[in-house]
């Protein structure tokens, strides 16, 4: 297979923006993208998105982004895996350059949720469950999460303060993040009193709704050197599914896709957990965050949130998490947040990042649609 | 907007939804909720329905506040993964029982309940709740 690098990436600001729908997102990360590698032709474009259709009554996406940014008639497509859909636009233009296909393509991700009331917004991102037979009982997302919340916090007896070292360290990562939705400081007694969502998830505990885009040229290594001083390679990646029905899985406190995605990810890269400098994780809700920490390796089922509090996973250590502030303070713009989390990996290891920048010569970036049922992992290295 | 609900859709789920038919396995025994074709433990096709029994402890759940369109009038709604004597577990609502006396490990069992109503026609939506024994 033929060397994957990252040559140049861009992002948008994540918030509400009245002025600006998923063309005008995407256009600006693309163009920043562009700029990086002076205006290099790519020659597809992969586009990670989720709700285009449902809330943006938008289908045929690649072709859209593709004429609106000006890229030409090339091969452009979206590709959709709920929340998680730009950690698989990754993985898919990464299989179009490995392959040999083609040697310069973009993967953007872009959504555009900020347009209707939150019901409306929610039962797009309900989706993500199996209408049939969860979405079918009217349980949200937010739903969903609460229930393996609660059995995380009974099963390993954490309090809801202890919980709470989450959001808190996320927000103060986001502070300096230019790029991020929240750029404010919050406290434990804040979580604790915010409005309570699906208890015990608060709304502190959620990631919020937002607009935004994120682009990255992948090159082959042929031209990746012409193309930047700075290339980071793709060094290691994995997939996998598990049952959407999420009362089918056997254990409910850890999620079987990210063990397997991982391990993929762990050996092709010839790294293991303790190797990896950054980390940036798919923290939906408070819980997701310190489950995923244990599913990558990085912690010991049920005692993250203890190790969080006593300074684990802050700047400086190894791995450093969410830098960003993760997707509970930078912000979750679904099928864009894979897309994000690896540009910003690619920033932290070149020395880039404009917030929190660590560094590094290794890292990674996990990526969830659903609840835990669609999973990449992506190790980068400098 | 309308819940959009359509019967057939709602109908070819029926007995899974309604007498909540599972498959089960007739190589390693597996028993499979919501129905599918294909043994997940061992790749065996030939699979047969059966009716749980209903019977079942809360293993977690989650009193819902901000519901989805179309659900309103209903909240809060408690949801619970319960889990059924044969070992089988399955999402529903908890019904006849107020949010704040919920517990993890209270038996339950299933009725029939109205799950939502279509907002413009009328149309009623069906399924399983549990309710306290």
């Amino acid at each position: 297979m033929v060397k994957v690098y990252i040559v140049g990436v861009g992002l948008t600001k994540i918030g509400r923006f009245f002025d600006k729908g998923l063309r005008e997102l995407f256009a600006e990360a693309a163009f920043k993208a562009l700029d990086e590698i002076g205006n290099e032709t790519v020659q597809a474009l992969v586009i990670g998105n989720m709700t285009s259709s449902s809330l943006g009554e938008q289908d045929n996406l690649g072709a859209l982004l593709a004429d609106y940014a000006g890229l030409g008639k090339i091969p452009a497509f979206k590709v959709e895996a709920a929340c998680g859909s730009g950690g698989v636009a990754v993985y898919t233009g990464y299989s179009l350059v490995a392959s040999g296909m083609f040697d310069i393509v973009m993967v953007g991700g872009v959504e555009k949720e900020t347009e209707y009331p939150t019901r409306i917004v929610s039962k797009a991102l309900a989706q993500a469950a199996d209408a049939e037979y969860e979405l079918f009982h009217g349980i949200s997302f937010t739903g969903l999460n609460a229930l393996v919340m609660r059995m995380y916090m009974n099963e390993y007896n954490v309090s809801r303060d202890e919980m709470s070292i989450w959001p808190v360290l996320m927000h103060k990562n986001a502070v300096k993040n230019p790029y991020a939705q929240f750029r404010f400081e919050i406290t434990k007694e804040q979580v604790a009193k915010s409005m309570m969502v699906a208890d015990p998830i608060r709304l502190l505990d959620s990631s919020p709704i937002g607009d935004g885009a994120a682009a990255l040229i992948l090159a082959s290594d042929k031209v990746a050197k012409k193309l930047t001083d700075t290339p980071i390679e793709v060094a290691g990646l994995g997939m996998a599914t598990d049952h959407i029905y999420v009362a089918y899985r056997e254990n409910i406190l850890s999620f079987k896709a990210t063990i397997l995605a991982a391990k993929k990810a762990y050996e092709t890269a010839k790294v293991c957990p303790k190797n990896i400098d950054v980390a940036e994780v798919h923290d939906a809700f408070t819980v997701l965050g310190f489950m995923n920490l244990e599913d990558l390796g990085f912690s010991e089922r049920g005692k993250t949130p203890k190790l969080m509090d006593e300074g684990r996973f802050w700047p400086g250590d190894k791995p450093t998490v969410n830098p960003s502030g993760g997707l509970k303070a930078r912000g979750h713009p679904v099928g864009a947040t894979g897309v994000y989390q690896v540009a910003e990996v690619v920033m932290q290891l070149r020395g880039d990042f404009p917030g929190v920048n660590v560094g590094g010569d290794i890292g990674l970036a996990q990526s969830i649609g659903g609840l835990g049922t669609t999973v990449t992992v992506i190790i980068l290295k400098r | 907007m309308s819940m959009k609900i359509s019967v057939p859709r709602v109908w070819r789920e029926i007995k899974a939804h309604y007498l909540l038919e599972a498959t089960v396995c007739n190589k390693c025994g597996k028993i499979h909720y919501p129905p599918r074709p294909i043994c997940d433990n061992c790749g065996n096709r030939n699979l047969f329905r059966r009716k749980l029994s209903g019977e079942g402890e809360v293993l977690t759940y989650t009193i819902q506040y901000i519901v989805l369109e179309g659900y309103r009038e209903y909240a809060p709604i408690v949801f619970a993964i319960v889990k059924l004597k044969e070992g089988v577990k399955i999402l529903a609502q908890l019904t006849d029982v107020e949010p704040e006396n919920v517990k993890i490990g209270m038996r339950v069992k299933a009725v029939l309940r109205k799950i939502c109503e279509d907002e413009n026609i009328g149309l009623i939506k069906y399924g399983i709740k549990f309710k306290p024994v």
